[in-house]
């Protein structure tokens, strides 16, 4: 539009673009993906690929995937949360608390931790909403103030051990006849929704999401069967996951968060509660803080003064990295997750070739700066 | 496609020509071509300065050369001192440290010129928006010897006091010699400040008058490629059930010590009826339209009735439950949802009424966004394109479909046509009086004159947060800027057409100049 006399316009005029299937972002990460698969899948001779290693992997990003997409959807309201890692870990010395100190059942367990989390989500709703002072600041002070209050209940101190119950949240395994039996569900329901979407906007039949959906069922089936079946954490993120796509997609609550997020006082003038979408936003990141803390003790069986450490980073940077733009109003949930997979396919990668933590510090940092360069120049506003 | 396909026009020392054409005409992209912001190589053709041929690489480059564009969009620092914004780029220094007492004095000149009596050492943000736009010019001017000033759309968010200002120093720099490029929206100002007019339309200029006087048809038929519709204001329909009351509101800021913005104004709107409210900026119409639909975020007292229920809203949220819409004045910031689609924008204030339980009934709402888009003929219909890539027509008609969709029964626009091309606002007029026929009360803020004497059933005049008059569609604009300025008694000779004032003054100038 702005140029003047400019010849280049007519190239890829009726061509179906790229970016018309997905965004740019969500392509450019998918090949940095698979050049990182194949280049770790070559250089660990094959140890990379293999069913028992992704389900290692998985269950490895299983807590990062769930704060991330917590942390998406602040993001997206035009939020930040900072202190994640020690909201979660403080969760999580409440959790070791009810399991060792007063032997609380699994579920009371469960339940008091989340409610834990919500009081935290919701104490710093309350100062960054209530009282307007920003939640960059708001949360740099929780990511403070939680790991000290953790650290003043245990004398920093692990507390261990959990009953195995518990750490079956996480680290159990659903059978395989009953894995079966899921992936089976989810693929007929998510191809009979495909269709039916199709038939109700009148398009084609949808035949390229239909191979993907297939090729994806067909992939977990072959790492999951292959392996021990589905691990629990992994089933905790997929339901979070649903609940949370579901929410931000589909409702109208998922739909005002991102007017809010795109344009603050548009969204206030179009008489939409502001305060109340961003104080439930802090409340609905305190559930995430609580379901995170759990699936952390559980895998520990422990809480370990260091648990829950660079966490915050490692949620923003997933977030990011997955097309959420720190501008807000934009990205999805979904993307969240693909940001947590890549980050959690480097740490897998690199520990198989015994490559240094500090090393994996410098590259994943590298890719966070590489993902938002991305963001900047290709959401670049016209 | 090129914005700019073939235009080809001069204009001579101390002469104003004026630049009409719709958004997206072309207007702008070919000044920013003379003023050097698409450099050299961007563009074919050429243009000379002075019989010269000139060749900008960049904006510095051509305010050396004596070509100054001052843009639609003000860039004010609004915290930074007057002084610093007139010197932007330039502030005077001695050994790398900025030299104050010269940084003022510089300013200080500046500021003479237009006979501005302010101190450069406040905060621009304490001008009003004429100030500023005056001070914008002024710094252009100091940057160099001006030859060509180019002013894109300068009177866009001034009212007709503030621009008839700016025409008054228009004049003076006219008197020295400078060539003028204006453009405008703004018919009514043509007769007023220009000798010569240029219409684009689509990139190529389309005509070429060697005078303004009595052409306005004319220029719109240029500018629109047709003739444009029918005056909307022939059928008005008579207006029905009392939907709006106000009784001694007044709306103050937050602060307990802020000066009231509306000191107890009662009005009525009813049903099938467009309710005009002129007046200058600061005059209270906005605060008093925001605290009747539930926006405004200070102190609030009086009666408000709203279809026969009292109560005031006190949030948009229950403003449109009570069936009261505002499309806001400044679309940009509080209308448009920038980064979100054309569908998203539509539904934004009325998204309850296509949920079950909170979800979404997206065949519903695609639908419902559909057929307002084709209502309002929105161009292009995608409404899935994001909203940003739309021209500021479209734009506001995205707008005026959020607020249909929530189907209210009083919809208050404030200044429903700013920086809207002229297409788009008789589409704009011809819906809100299809909506008015349809039973809705309309409040029309607007700072146009002429929009107001046209459009309105009748028009409530505020000045200083009361209202100052109540007039009829036949009053003349004399009577209207009286009231809006204050002056207590209306000259006589108000009856006489309203060029003829303006046609005297503009030949005591020539014989000035």
């Amino acid at each position: 539009m702005n140029g003047l006399a400019l010849s280049k316009t007519d190239v890829g005029k009726g061509l179906i673009t790229w970016s018309s299937l997905a965004s740019k972002q969500a392509l450019a990460m998918v090949g940095v993906f698979l050049v990182l698969v194949i280049t770790f899948q070559i250089m660990s001779d094959g140890l990379f690929l293999t069913p028992r290693n992704l389900t290692l992997l998985m269950r490895q990003g299983a807590i990062v995937s769930i704060v991330a997409m917590g942390v998406a959807i602040l993001i997206i309201k035009g939020e930040i949360d900072l202190s994640t890692g020690s909201a979660v870990y403080l969760c999580g010395v409440a959790a070791a608390l009810m399991q060792t100190k007063l032997g609380l059942p699994v579920v009371p367990t469960v339940v008091l931790t989340i409610l834990c989390g919500i009081v935290l989500g919701a104490w710093q709703g309350v100062w960054a909403v209530v009282l307007g002072v920003p939640s960059f600041v708001v949360t740099l002070a929780g990511l403070l103030a939680f790991r000290g209050t953790g650290y003043y209940l245990t004398d920093a101190a692990t507390l261990a051990p959990m009953s195995p119950s518990y750490t079956a949240l996480s680290e159990g395994f659903v059978s395989i006849p009953m894995t079966y039996t899921i992936l089976g569900a989810v693929w007929l329901l998510s191809s009979a929704y495909l269709l039916m979407t199709a038939r109700q906007s009148h398009a084609s039949t949808p035949v390229i999401p239909l191979v993907v959906l297939t090729a994806v069922i067909g992939v977990s089936a072959w790492i999951f069967v292959g392996y021990r079946g589905i691990p629990n954490a992994v089933l905790w993120v997929a339901v979070c996951f649903a609940i949370l796509w579901f929410l931000m997609d589909r409702t109208a609550y998922g739909r005002n968060s991102y007017l809010i997020g795109s344009n603050h006082e548009a969204a206030r003038l179009a008489g939409i509660p502001i305060k109340k979408y961003l104080l439930s936003g802090f409340v609905l990141m305190g559930v995430l803080y609580g379901v995170a803390a759990t699936l952390m003790t559980a895998r520990l069986s422990a809480s370990t003064p260091t648990s829950g450490l660079y966490l915050e980073l490692d949620a923003i940077a997933a977030a990011v990295i997955g097309g959420i733009s720190l501008r807000g109003g934009i990205g999805k949930v979904g993307g969240a997750l693909v940001g947590a997979a890549l980050l959690v396919t480097i740490d897998n990668g690199m520990s198989i070739l015994n490559i240094s933590t500090f090393v994996q510090m410098m590259v994943k940092g590298m890719v966070l700066l590489l993902a938002l360069a991305a963001d900047v120049t290709l959401n670049k506003k016209k | 496609m090129p914005a700019v396909s073939e235009a080809r026009f001069s204009v001579g020392a101390g002469e104003t020509l004026v630049l009409l054409g719709e958004n997206g005409a072309g207007k702008s992209t070919l000044m920013k071509v003379l003023a050097g912001v698409y450099p050299l190589g961007t563009y074919a053709g050429s243009f000379r300065l002075d019989g010269v041929e000139a060749q900008f690489r960049n904006v510095r480059e051509a305010e050396q050369n004596g070509v100054v564009l001052v843009p639609q969009e003000l860039h004010v620092a609004p915290n930074l001192s007057i002084a610093e914004n007139i010197l932007m780029g330039m502030l005077p220094t001695r050994f790398g440290i900025v030299d104050r007492a010269k940084a003022r004095q510089k300013a200080k000149q500046c500021l003479d010129f237009f006979e501005l009596d302010v101190d450069p050492d406040v905060p621009a943000k304490s001008l009003s928006a004429s100030e500023q736009r005056l001070i914008m010019i002024s710094a252009a001017l100091a940057k160099s010897a001006a030859k060509v000033l180019i002013l894109d759309e300068p009177t866009a968010s001034l009212t007709d006091g503030e621009a008839e200002h700016l025409f008054e120093k228009m004049e003076q720099v006219r008197a020295t010699g400078v060539a003028t490029i204006y453009i405008t929206h703004r018919l009514d100002e043509i007769e007023r400040v220009c000798d010569r007019a240029v219409v684009m339309r689509n990139g190529a200029v389309v005509l070429e008058t060697p005078d303004v006087q009595g052409r306005r048809s004319e220029f719109i038929r240029a500018m629109i490629g047709h003739d444009p519709a029918v005056d909307a204001s022939l059928n008005r329909a008579a207006p029905g059930a009392e939907i709006l009351e106000v009784r001694d509101l007044w709306v103050r800021g937050s602060s307990a010590t802020s000066k009231p913005h509306v000191c107890g104004v009662s009005l009525s709107a009813r049903a099938g009826e467009i309710l005009g409210l002129f007046g200058l900026v600061g005059a209270g119409r906005t605060e008093l339209a925001s605290a009747v639909f539930g926006a405004w975020r200070g102190d609030v007292t009086g009666d408000v009735r709203i279809n026969g229920v009292a109560g005031r809203p006190t949030s948009p949220g229950e403003g449109i439950a009570r069936g009261v819409g505002m499309l806001t004045e400044d679309r940009k910031r509080s209308g448009l949802i920038e980064g979100q689609s054309v569908l998203r924008n539509i539904s934004a204030a009325s998204l309850g009424r296509v949920c079950k339980a909170g979800v979404i009934h997206s065949k519903n709402e695609r639908a419902r966004a559909e057929s307002l888009a084709r209502d309002l003929d929105l161009r292009p219909p995608n409404i899935d394109a994001m909203v940003e890539n739309f021209s500021g027509g479209n734009q506001q008609k995205i707008m005026l479909a959020r607020w249909m969709a929530t189907d209210p029964d009083l919809l208050i626009v404030d200044e429903p046509t700013y920086g809207v091309d002229v297409g788009a606002r008789y589409a704009i007029y011809e819906r809100l009086r299809a909506l008015s026929k349809d039973g809705t009360a309309i409040l029309m803020i607007s700072s146009d004159i002429e929009e107001i004497m046209h459009e309105a059933d009748r028009i409530l005049v505020m000045y200083k947060g009361q209202i100052a008059g109540e007039f009829e569609p036949g009053v003349s604009r004399r009577e209207l800027m009286a009231a809006a300025t204050g002056e207590t008694h209306v000259p006589s000779f108000d009856a006489v057409p309203t060029t003829i004032p303006f046609k005297q003054e503009k030949q005591k100038i020539g014989v000035a100049i």
